[in-house]
């Protein structure tokens, strides 16, 4: 017996799903309605169809603007290219905005597209917002000895699942205008960016934009940044002291 | 919950019939608490340790027995195990105490890349041992006996030296693990690869079956796909109930994953199996007190 017979099996038939499939076909039975290519091509075509639905329900918006044949293309080749690295499924497809961007650029057809990897970045930050853990409440007396205890040492995170995003694109209208059943495909630049937090709160997941002093200061935070170096960004304005008022009664800082 | 040993989950507690839990149906479920024996929890679905359908897992638990069926444990691949998908599955298990958890006798990883598919394995010695080592592990880690259930396949290896009733049987035997016997699957692959449904059904060691699936499939050109997405077929039925002639109360659980139907259809589809349950127990009993006469 070779025993190094179930690897060799285990790597034919990875790279049949994705490329050559000859190697591994020549280790399967087959009949005469039920051919060796065909069972083989059973999972390979699960596997993709299976990646694929998952990115229609992780990026809908996306889908429905590029069309959903377009759609299954793009997400096809990102499937060959970005195989799932999680036994957790509902962890596929956080590399997808960046794919997209790739595209773009590559593309110069696609150039009116480029604000899709905004809008997938804001559908990827809400799945993430979904499955998150659940957040812990700030206890103010821990949070202030902490505060007390450190200065300027200090380092806040953020609660599970926040995540901001700047944007120049009105990605904000386009997300709203496709849950009303409707969608824009013209979409120009925005004067100013946009600055959006994504969070969830108890179970529902939600968006909203927030100024550009938050945006600084929850980046800051993202950046595991200590409270003086967070002053220095602020240059020891007092817009720092509100900012971290705000993003504590939202609920959005821990320590 | 503490997961001390293996026997701390007694699935022998697992009694009647179960439907699988599903997302839809949740309110209703914990609204109506429509009389059902437990529910199987798809045990990936509720990893996340947060949000609602953490929170959906934890309630029904509450009401309920439950199972915990996993597909992401890679039994059979060459990867190392992954403990950290393992640690997510013990802290669920922690949170709702499961009457039973398992996966499935295949592979689904490579390179620590994962297919979210069932992939089938060669039957041969060397496929025995690695996993039946790698079950060992599993349940070292989780402190638990897991069930591992035989898989639908649209192929079979010519590498294969060991039909697969034998093999299962004999790495339930080695990793002192439980069977969980979809006999949809069985049936799905006397179509698909010639399987031989009576001879699987005489010779599985029904001891070590701690847990029946019932699904539907679909037919499709030149095989039947394991959708999981229709009534039990009549053809399963006959064979279900070809094996509850075996002597043994096992609990029975109805899967439907796909196109998901209100749950009445799904409850229709338990009352089917349970007065098929029943007249097999009704017989058994009646067996016991003719025996206890005497």
């Amino acid at each position: 017996m070779n025993s190094q017979m179930l690897a060799e099996i285990q790597n034919q038939f990875w790279s049949g799903l994705k490329y050559s499939d000859n190697e591994i076909i020549s280790a399967i039975h087959e009949s005469d309605d039920f051919k060796s290519t065909d069972r083989f091509g059973v999972y390979r075509s699960n596997a993709r169809y299976l990646h694929v639905s998952v990115l229609i329900s992780v990026f809908p918006v996306c889908e429905k603007i590029l069309g959903n044949e377009n759609f299954k293309q793009i997400a096809k080749k990102y499937f060959n290219d970005n195989p799932s690295c999680s036994p957790d499924l509902n962890e596929y497809g956080e590399y997808f905005p960046s794919y997209l961007y790739g595209l773009i650029m590559q593309r110069a057809e696609l150039e009116e597209y480029k604000y899709l990897v905004d809008l997938a970045q804001l559908e990827w930050n809400r799945q993430k917002a979904y499955f998150c853990d659940d957040a812990v409440d700030l206890d103010m007396t821990v949070f202030q000895q902490s505060c007390e205890r450190m200065g300027g040492e200090i380092v806040f995170s953020l609660q599970p699942g926040i995540s901001i995003l700047e944007t120049q694109f009105p990605i904000v209208a386009l997300w709203e205008m496709y849950q009303s059943g409707s969608i824009e495909k013209e979409v120009k630049f925005i004067q100013q960016s946009e600055y959006l937090c994504v969070y969830r709160k108890e179970f529902q997941v939600q968006h909203e934009k927030i100024d550009a002093d938050i945006f600084n200061l929850m980046k800051a935070i993202q950046n595991k940044c200590t409270l003086s170096a967070i002053a220095e960004i602020f240059q020891k304005s007092a817009r720092l002291n509100a900012a971290i008022e705000k993003v504590i009664k939202r609920k959005w800082l821990k320590v | 919950m503490s997961m001390r040993s293996p026997n701390f989950i007694d699935s022998s507690t697992l009694k009647g019939i179960g439907v699988g839990l599903r997302a839809p149906h949740v309110a209703e479920i914990l609204t109506n608490q429509p009389e059902l024996d437990w529910f199987e929890l798809l045990a990936d679905n509720h990893i996340a340790e947060g949000g609602w359908l953490r929170r959906q897992a934890i309630e029904v638990a509450n009401v309920y027995p439950v199972t915990m069926h996993c597909v992401g444990m890679s039994i059979g691949s060459i990867d190392p195990i992954n403990f950290d998908y393992l640690k997510k599955i013990k802290n669920l298990a922690m949170e709702i105490n499961p009457k039973l958890i398992s996966d499935h006798l295949c592979w689904t990883s490579l390179h620590t890349h994962y297919s979210h598919d069932l992939l089938p394995l060669p039957y041969t010695e060397e496929a025995l041992i690695h996993v039946a080592s790698r079950i060992n592990q599993i349940q070292d880690y989780l402190g638990v006996r897991i069930a591992v259930e035989n898989v639908s396949a649209y192929l079979t290896y010519k590498h294969s030296i060991i039909n697969e009733v034998e093999f299962i049987n004999a790495l339930a035997q080695k990793a002192d693990c439980s069977i969980l016997f979809d006999i949809n699957n069985l049936y799905v692959n006397q179509v698909n690869n010639g399987q031989d449904s009576d001879e699987y059904i005489n010779n599985i060691d029904v001891n070590r079956v701690a847990e029946i699936h019932l699904a539907g499939f679909e037919e499709k050109e030149n095989y039947y796909l394991d959708a999981h997405n229709s009534h039990v077929h009549e053809d399963v039925l006959v064979l279900y109930e070809k094996f509850l002639s075996c002597n043994k109360d096992i609990p029975t659980l109805i899967e439907w994953d796909h196109d998901i139907p209100e749950f009445s259809v799904l409850y229709g589809e338990a009352i089917k199996a349970k007065n098929v349950h029943r007249m097999f127990n009704d017989k058994r009993e009646s067996e016991y007190e003719l025996a206890d006469a005497s």
